[in-house]
């Protein structure tokens, strides 16, 4: 009867079964594009990289490193394109801290990553050294160790607008074979956000927040130009995406910020970005 | 075991064995009061190119499959390793990915009335292997043992309980830390005859079987594809927490058994395993497989059928290609011949979508008649034919113009889709007419669906006639002709073929032989393959060495396959067992 109720519980512990229930899928539907594109120039076109900084409003360190950024987008000028992630225990809400800068797609993003904790940057989604965090002493390094003689593509970003929806009109042009199967995100930032962070000297109620990832366009990952994701040399791709827009952003200190991802590295081909 | 203790209990039992060997060539060796037993293998080639043929230049011209076993017992416990050296393999074995080396197998396992426990790599197979199948196939390449922990217990006479844990091994990549995958399974059997004495007694045997296997492996990607509604191109994904990351698969069996009658049944079914092999469905799998059998003196009857839908199990969901990672086993019905010509129309049993049957009458016409003869004479006849399953497409999934990431599709159970995989409606004679002289002739009518079974290609109809003629000469001596012709107005036509083998027992044997499409639509392509070979056998040591060419095809062992490439040139084989 023991060995009975011994093979039971052993026969439990094995039980592991995941059943899904549809949906399974999600569709990024496409929008119309409504935009004229500016005649490109590519002898113009310059590499970009994303700057990815991972920060929370109760992390006490994020002030020196938002200050440190700051420092690095003057030097690097608009070649350098900042987006401040909130995700992770130090960007949780409470009534001390009440303003929900998370996104799910932020969250995903930490966790695909492994963001260890905060502040930490991702740098053009390259690995730097064996894992992708860069803590804040190594972030200028981490810029310069990006190729940026390696222009595969140039974006163009027209955003409009109608009623109450946020449209990105995105051209893609491939200026230099890219072997591996690309896809396109496009994320919402916003500045100048006044809200409550916590520093070293205590809680600044009237501290001003800036880059942080408001909404994603089209899904975590982004989203395929062709059906298989390969890019075509000297072709171009055009694609539209909509989102609602939140009353609580304000346009003014909004921008679209569009990245070319290589799916089999995650490295950012190419980013641009534009205001509202 | 770090690598370097591995490496140092692997040289320490190679040390015992020269210190303590005498007679290698002789059965296992003893030191103490256990026995060391193993065995070893290098299977060479000395490659030469022919563009005719599509035999490749090698740029290393010698490449070499070798391993060497070794086991030690002592009573109730064993422990063994395997070293493979596959880092220049021949190159049917680079074309699979099979290249590397290192210590790919050790174990060290304890064994008594109650319990057997094995810690380290081995092989196990639950009932027909629907749920698990763990085991290896030198010849195709096929290696997936499980390392982990295996344990049998015998709690009461014949109730048989299996578990094991393990994560399964790919190929020569040892790095098992970064491993995000792996398998658990249980099994148990009771069989009623060990059990209950009086049915044991009454001669029918039965026994009552069940598997739970499941694997784990963790979901950090989305998987992302295009759909077609209306004609627009969308893009979808499916969430990385979509994706089921333990899929359980689970097994019944029956077997029964009274005098001449056997009858074996199982039953599978697969949780919902959305994979590359299936395109990302949600749908669950199912496989279903029965035999009977009766036999007495002079008559054997047996059929089968066999159904399995979306039953590809692996351990990597991204991984589709040949066996690797295969958690299960989907066995082929199909009678398996050994003829050179069939050989590139072999069956392989398709996990994802078949059902068929197979029919076997076997009859001995009785010795000392006038139609059986001095010896008697063997008849078998046999039939089989496979489909594809019937799918009727999920309603999404033809508005998406894809089945990925939806259910796929519903198949009704034992109807037969429209496509015919493979038939086969066969005939052999075997007889004796004297000491010296025994006699083979077979015929076969062959359907074979290339384009679902290759890839390319049409239905094949081939017609095919065997003779295998055997002289014993003297009780040393024998000669033997084998010949085969393939008759087919697809794929590359007419072939013919013959084999003169001669042997001198026990020691030497000598064969040579030609493979020639005579009927290929394209003249310059009606090419010999012909091959010469030699073995010499010495106690449990066989080393044989053939020259010639090799035709590309494919290899089909129990109904699983991998491709031949072409090839030319001298090759070498030692085996040898201790």
């Amino acid at each position: 009867m023991k060995k009975l109720s011994l093979f039971c519980i052993i026969i439990a512990c094995f039980w592991a079964c995941d059943t899904i229930e549809g949906p399974y899928y999600q569709a990024i539907p496409t929008d119309i594009v409504e935009a004229e594109f500016e005649t490109l120039d590519p002898s113009k076109v310059y590499r970009k990289i994303l700057f990815e900084e991972y920060t929370g409003h109760i992390c006490v360190n994020c002030p020196e490193a938002h200050e440190r950024l700051a420092e690095l987008h003057h030097a690097w000028g608009d070649t350098l394109v900042p987006i401040a992630i909130h995700a992770g225990a130090y960007a949780t809400v409470s009534a001390m801290y009440p303003e929900d800068f998370t996104t799910p797609e932020g969250k995903e993003w930490a966790n695909y990553f492994n963001i260890s904790s905060n502040p930490r940057a991702v740098v053009n989604r390259q690995l730097y050294g064996t894992s992708y965090d860069v803590p804040l002493i190594n972030w200028p390094n981490a810029i310069n160790a990006v190729d940026r003689s390696y222009i595969a593509a140039a974006i163009q970003l027209v955003p409009t607008e109608r009623y109450n929806k946020l449209k990105a009109n995105v051209k893609v042009s491939v200026l230099e074979n890219i072997s591996a199967p690309v896809q396109l995100s496009i994320v919402l930032i916003e500045d100048n956000i006044i809200s409550p962070q916590s520093t070293p000297a205590g809680r600044d109620t009237t501290y001003v927040h800036n880059h942080v990832l408001r909404a994603v366009f089209n899904g975590t990952f982004g989203t395929r130009l062709t059906e298989d994701g390969y890019l075509v040399k000297d072709e171009s791709y055009e694609v539209a995406y909509t989102l609602d827009w939140k009353n609580k952003w304000v346009k003014e200190n909004c921008s679209i910020v569009a990245f070319l991802i290589n799916k089999e590295t995650d490295e950012v081909i190419q980013v641009e970005h534009t205001k509202l | 075991m770090t690598k370097s203790a591995k490496n140092l209990f692997f040289l320490a039992t190679v040390f015992i064995i020269a210190l303590t060997s005498i007679q290698p060539l002789s059965a296992q060796i003893k030191v103490g009061d256990g026995v060391i037993s193993g065995d070893f293998s290098l299977n060479g080639m000395f490659y030469r190119p022919d563009s005719l043929i599509g035999a490749e230049e090698v740029d290393s011209k010698v490449r070499a499959n070798s391993w060497l076993n070794l086991q030690y017992t002592n009573s109730g416990f064993t422990v063994g390793a395997r070293y493979e050296f596959y880092s220049f393999p021949l190159i049917d074995f680079e074309k699979i990915g099979y290249k590397g080396q290192g210590l790919t197998y050790y174990f060290a396992d304890y064994k008594n009335d109650f319990i057997q426990v094995t810690a380290g790599t081995f092989y196990e197979q639950f009932g027909q292997g629907f749920a698990l199948r763990a085991y290896e196939d030198r010849q195709l390449g096929i290696d997936n043992s499980l390392l982990g922990m295996r344990v049998k217990a015998t709690p009461y006479k014949g109730v048989y309980l299996k578990g094991v844990w393990g994560i399964m091994r790919n190929n020569f990549d040892f790095n098992y830390a970064n491993r995000k995958d792996y398998i658990r399974g249980l099994d148990a059997e009771i069989a009623l005859a060990d059990m209950i004495p009086a049915i044991g007694n009454s001669g029918v045997t039965a026994s009552l079987g069940g598997s739970f296997v499941s694997k784990f492996e963790q979901s950090i990607d989305d998987i992302y594809f295009t759909i077609f509604p209306d004609s627009n191109m969308i893009s979808a994904f499916i969430p990385s927490k979509n994706i089921p990351q333990n899929i359980a698969t689970w097994a019944t069996r029956l077997n029964l058994g009274y005098k001449g009658f056997r009858l074996e049944a199982e039953y599978a079914n697969k949780a919902n395993d959305p994979n590359n092999s299936n395109n990302y469905i949600y749908k669950n799998g199912e496989a279903f497989f029965i035999s009977g059998t009766y036999s007495m003196k002079g008559l054997g009857v047996a059929a089968s059928f066999i159904r399995s839908d979306n039953m590809d199990y692996r351990s990597q969901r991204a991984i589709s290609t040949n066996s690797l990672l295969g958690i299960n086993y989907i066995p082929a019905i199909n009678r398996q011949y050994s003829y050179q010509l069939l050989s590139d129309y072999a069956y392989a049993s398709l996990p994802n979508g078949q059902i068929g049957f197979q029919a076997q009458i076997n009859y001995l016409i009785p010795k000392k008649t006038k139609i059986g003869g001095k010896y008697g004479t063997d008849i078998t006849l046999s039939y089989c034919r496979f489909h594809d399953i019937d799918r009727v497409i999920d309603a999404t999934a033809e508005i998406n113009g894809t089945i990925m990431g939806t259910l796929g599709y519903s198949s009704p159970f034992f109807k037969f889709g429209e496509d015919l995989l493979y038939q086969d409606a066969g005939i052999e004679i075997s007889r004796k007419f004297d000491k010296r002289w025994k006699l083979v002739l077979s015929y076969n009518y062959l359907n074979y669906n290339l384009e679902l079974l290759q890839g390319h290609g049409d239905l094949v109809k081939a017609h095919h006639a065997g003779f295998d003629l055997t002289c014993k000469i003297n009780k040393k001596h024998a000669l033997r002709l084998e010949s085969q012709y393939l008759f087919t107005k697809q794929d590359k036509g007419n072939y013919a073929y013959a084999m003169l083998e001669y042997s001198i027992s026990p020691r030497w044997f000598f064969s040579i032989g030609d493979q020639w499409n005579y009927g290929n639509p394209n003249p310059e392509m009606r090419l010999h393959y012909y091959n010469v070979a030699a073995s010499f056998v010495y106690g449990t040591t066989r080393i044989s060495l053939n020259f010639g060419k090799v035709k590309e095809g494919m290899l089909c062992i129990g109904g699983v396959c991998r491709a031949v490439p072409a090839s030319y040139g001298l090759g070498l084989n030692i085996m040898t067992t201790f």
